[in-house]
């Protein structure tokens, strides 16, 4: 075996490695719902950090976040698809397909058994988790889950939902490993291609945790800022 | 048409998204109306909800078209 190991290892060191491109770029971000707004956010020192919106965080050490903002599920996807995707899905969705657009790629232009998808998340679904267990708590222990509880909140649905909705069935799977989650799903994405798998993949990340059991959580391990009186200035050091 | 029968329509018209017109007594949910396997669990589990009865799964497995939820609802429901 550890021959076997030996011969793989030099096989790959003497292999010419493809180059990789970046194509197209999609965001959907606390600073804005495009690459142009995020970008031009971020140089110019803009923060995303305001009041809680989705719940009511009042009792909540930290009672701000850096939430997505104007978005509109149904602007993107049917009623009945919005109701069965998580927002962190949805964000993946509408990323994936600015980034799509971007890049030209278009049902006539594309090999779907060449395209894969290979996005991260730290969490996945919290929000879909946090609620159909609230629901089975409220009840008397009969367990009445929703069919859809696991497929919305598992963390590789994201890029599950991606595919489905371009037809794309190259490599297709998650990446989680914290907040570097989506830097090491392009990583994997990068050696993917590198290695032939594939010759498009829909990389990156999202994330949706904000929410009573996500801001709870981080609260209670002390990991979050609690400068409730100005939040813009949450990442600055206090001396 | 039924209170029951109005009911049912609506659960099958807001999880499904489909038009009113579309749910007609022979619709199938699956061939008729678009939904796929776990679309019809989360229908018998809504008629369970809104009905307070519980559905046996393998009477839940003769439930396939609109007419039929209807009448299984008429007979069983509180």
């Amino acid at each position: 075996m550890v021959t076997h190991a030996k011969a793989v290892f030099i096989n790959v060191e003497l292999m010419e490695f493809k180059r990789v491109v970046i194509t197209g770029m999609g965001a959907l971000t606390p600073l804005g719902n495009t690459v142009d707004e995020y970008w031009n956010g971020l140089i110019n020192g803009v923060s995303g950090a305001a009041p809680i919106t989705q719940f009511d965080a009042s009792k909540f050490r930290t009672r701000f976040a850096c939430e997505v903002k104007n978005f509109e599920p149904t602007n993107f996807l049917d009623k009945k698809e919005a109701r069965k995707i998580d927002r962190f899905s949805q964000f993946a969705l509408v990323a994936s397909d600015q980034a799509m657009a971007d890049a030209g790629l278009n049902k006539e232009n594309i090999n779907p058994d060449r395209i894969g998808v290979v996005l991260g998340s730290g969490i996945g679904g919290l929000i879909t988790f946090q609620n159909e267990v609230m629901d089975f708590a409220k009840g008397d222990g009969t367990p009445r889950f929703n069919p859809f509880f696991i497929p919305k909140m598992i963390l590789d649905i994201a890029a599950g939902q991606v595919s489905m909705r371009h037809n794309l069935r190259g490599p297709n799977y998650a990446v989680t490993s914290a907040c570097a989650s989506s830097t090491n799903a392009m990583i994997d994405a990068i050696n993917l291609l590198r290695l032939g798998k594939a010759d498009i993949i829909v990389t990156g990340g999202s994330e949706a945790v904000i929410s009573e059991a996500g801001v709870g959580g981080f609260n209670a391990m002390k990991a979050m800022s609690e400068r409730n009186d100005d939040p813009a200035a949450a990442c600055q050091q206090t001396l | 048409m039924s209170d029951i029968a109005s009911r049912v329509k609506k659960i099958i018209v807001d999880k499904l998204g489909v038009d009113e017109a579309e749910v007609t007594t022979e619709a199938s949910f699956t061939n008729d109306l678009g939904a796929d396997s776990l679309d019809t669990v989360e229908l018998i589990m809504e008629f369970e909800k809104e009905f307070n009865i519980s559905i046996p799964d393998e009477q839940a497995e003769t439930i396939t078209t609109v007419g039929q939820a209807v009448s299984y609802l008429e007979e069983h429901a509180k």
